[in-house]
């Protein structure tokens, strides 16, 4: 009984399912088509309004440090390039020879902007200032491994160790400063001057095309007169040992210890615009979705009506008449629901690299894997909510006396 | 094969309304009177197991109706539809849908086949609402389109198939259940003539032992009934007596 049951309710499903596709590949499927597209437009507006809002976020924390886990001051921020005017942590250079021992990579980084001048350029850049490493992870989208390693300049605190004066530029910092490797560029008003050991081009970074150098956090300190309490914004540390968090957290009072998802998430909240964008996404997504659905599916059923009324008449009970039109509605916002993801990430893709061309700022759009099954599940959520009516168009379109 | 059913009408009237009171102008007391029309008014009829029975008459004289009526698609305003016993007009919807799906077989004029379905899932269609499984399901609606022909067009849909061919699959369909009851309403209404023949001969072929009640106005369909009943116009008629003729 449960068998024949069980067996009923996959037919039925099966039906609905084999009818959109039936319906869509033969005559007059327009409006099943329409359905699904209705369906993959507001899906597609969905993944890339909130692909954007993702972007807005995450740019404002992980993306360009390849790093696990941040130390930022309380209030603090948590990104490299927005943490020039923020608390900061002081004798960084002890705290990080504490940390070292569990960390592949770890290092305090100080930023500010600076105009420096390079031949007949001159144009301020965002400087980072870090320790140098040869397996050093990218700090802001940049590598820090040409640096020389350590920060020399340091010496134990006396700030009298040689100068390197190594910098690494951003190909969009080498850009606005005319620069490439081995010329020098000096801070306006100083008489310390830097060359250059590498200009970073690795592409698929969002942030190669800002103008940012990285150079030793010592000489940097001194440069902005950082150094009297060795101070800087942040630690960024790179490590697969979940354990040196605890050790982290122990390092400052006050501070606290951000990973990267934490991060992502806390940020997407935290910043009013993404969210607003991610919930205008969805509700634009939701509204438009259940319309087009709704409405051709609603079409469709009021074509189906002899169809419905057949099935009626032949002993097919109202309840399985409903859980075939509603399985359809189901199938159609599935379908329509994955072609929107796929449509979504070519938009989110086409943003990137249109604003990225356009204006030089790339990582406006970000297509997060969690898109594909956001977008999926969004799409049948449009469907469950096309039901109502659709089902009620079914009572009203089925009769079976109509057809005879 | 079922046996056929045995099928009683006695004083059936049927009344349809011309238009709806609102609901505002009954809450107002401001009720109209809603013109009436009856589609039958007073038949009485018996149909024998396993009979072919045919029912004629000119259009509007509730052919279409009584059909309705003993399959259980409709109830009567007054009287009685009584199928093996089973007094139809007691039934709720809900029983009188499970009842059709297993006695009756419904034959439409216009075949009314699912278009996004082959010839063999059309068929197969009633069995699945009984949570037959699935090689069954297709056993059974291959044999039975094979008894009427069409042992070549499984996998055709309605689109890529005739007229004639689409009312053999539609006969094919009523009988998927192993009905006792078989009612066909105008089935060779849009065929030309030889193709109505071989639908008939496609029915008669299926059809034998179980009893049929089929209304058309084509003479040759109502030859090879077992006797006609003849209708005459309801709208004229008020009480219209049970006939055997031809």
């Amino acid at each position: 009984m449960i068998r024949d049951r069980l067996r009923r309710l996959v037919g039925l499903a099966g039906l609905g399912v084999r009818r959109v596709v039936g319906r869509s590949t033969g005559p007059g499927g327009r409006r099943t088509i329409a359905g699904v597209v209705g369906t993959a437009v507001a899906v597609a507006l969905l993944v890339s309004v909130t692909g954007v809002g993702v972007a807005l976020a995450a740019d404002a924390t992980v993306l360009g440090s390849d790093v696990d886990y941040w130390i930022v001051p309380e209030s603090g921020e948590s990104s490299v390039l927005v943490a020039s005017d923020t608390p900061e942590l002081g004798s960084v250079h002890d705290a990080t020879a504490r940390i070292d021992d569990g960390a592949d990579y770890a290092t305090p980084v100080l930023t500010r902007p600076i105009r420096m001048e390079a031949g007949n350029a001159q144009e301020y850049v965002l400087v980072v200032g870090v320790i140098g490493a040869p397996d050093a992870s990218n700090v802001a989208g940049a590598s820090p491994q040409a640096l020389t390693p350590g920060d020399p300049h340091y010496a134990n605190g006396s700030y009298d160790g040689p100068w390197t004066g190594d910098l690494v530029a951003t190909e969009g910092a080498a850009r606005v400063l005319d620069v490439d490797e081995n010329d020098a560029v000096t801070p306006t008003g100083s008489n310390r001057s830097f060359t250059v050991v590498n200009v970073d081009r690795s592409s698929g970074s969002p942030t190669v095309d800002l103008p940012i150098v990285l150079v030793h956090l010592s000489e940097l300190q001194v440069l902005v007169g950082a150094d009297e309490h060795d101070s800087a914004n942040q630690f960024l540390v790179a490590t697969n040992d979940r354990g040196v968090r605890s050790e982290l957290a122990g390092l400052y009072d006050g501070a606290t210890v951000e990973t990267r998802s934490s991060l992502l998430a806390q940020e997407t909240v935290d910043e009013g615009l993404p969210l607003a964008l991610a919930i205008a996404g969805l509700l634009a997504a939701l509204i438009v979705g259940v319309l087009f659905v709704s409405v051709t599916i609603g079409l469709e059923v009021l074509d189906q009506g002899p169809e419905l009324s057949t099935m009626q008449a032949m002993g097919i009970g109202r309840r399985s008449r409903l859980l075939v039109i509603g399985v359809q509605t189901l199938a159609t916002a599935a379908v329509g629901g994955l072609l929107g993801v796929a449509l979504g990430w070519l938009v989110v893709f086409g943003i990137d690299r249109g604003i990225a061309s356009a204006v030089g700022i790339p990582g406006a759009a970000m297509f997060h894997p969690l898109l594909i099954p956001y977008g999926i599940g969004i799409a049948l959520v449009v469907g469950l909510l096309a039901l109502p009516p659709v089902l009620w168009l079914v009572e009203r379109a089925s009769s079976g006396s109509r057809v005879i | 094969m079922s046996s056929g059913a045995e099928v009683t009408c006695s004083e059936v009237h049927r009344t349809y309304q011309m238009g709806r009171q609102s609901r505002l102008r009954r809450l107002l007391g401001r009720e109209r009177s809603v013109p009436e029309v009856n589609a039958i008014d007073g038949v009485s009829i018996e149909v024998g197991r396993g009979e072919f029975v045919g029912l004629a008459g000119p259009s509007g004289s509730g052919k279409t109706t009584l059909l309705h009526l003993i399959a259980g698609l409709e109830t009567p305003t007054a009287g009685t539809v009584t199928v093996d016993g089973v007094r139809l007009d007691e039934l709720s919807s809900r029983e009188r849908t499970r009842f059709r799906l297993d006695t009756v077989g419904v034959v439409f004029q216009r075949f009314h086949l699912l278009g996004s379905l082959s010839a063999r899932a059309n068929v197969a269609l009633p069995l699945l609402e009984r949570g037959e499984p699935k090689a069954r399901r297709r056993e059974r609606a291959a044999n039975l389109l094979e008894q009427v022909g069409l042992g070549d067009r499984l996998a055709h849909r309605p689109g890529q198939l005739s007229g004639g061919e689409r009312q053999r699959v539609a006969v094919a369909r009523a009988l998927a259940t192993d009905p006792s009851l078989v009612v066909a309403d105008e089935p060779t209404g849009e065929l030309d003539s030889e193709t109505a023949d071989r639908v008939l001969d496609a029915l008669a072929a299926v059809t034998a032992d179980r009893t049929v009640v089929l209304a058309s106005h084509d003479d040759r369909a109502l030859d090879r009934t077992d006797r006609v009943i003849e209708l005459t116009d309801a709208e004229r008629t008020r009480a219209v007596p049970t006939t055997d003729a031809v």
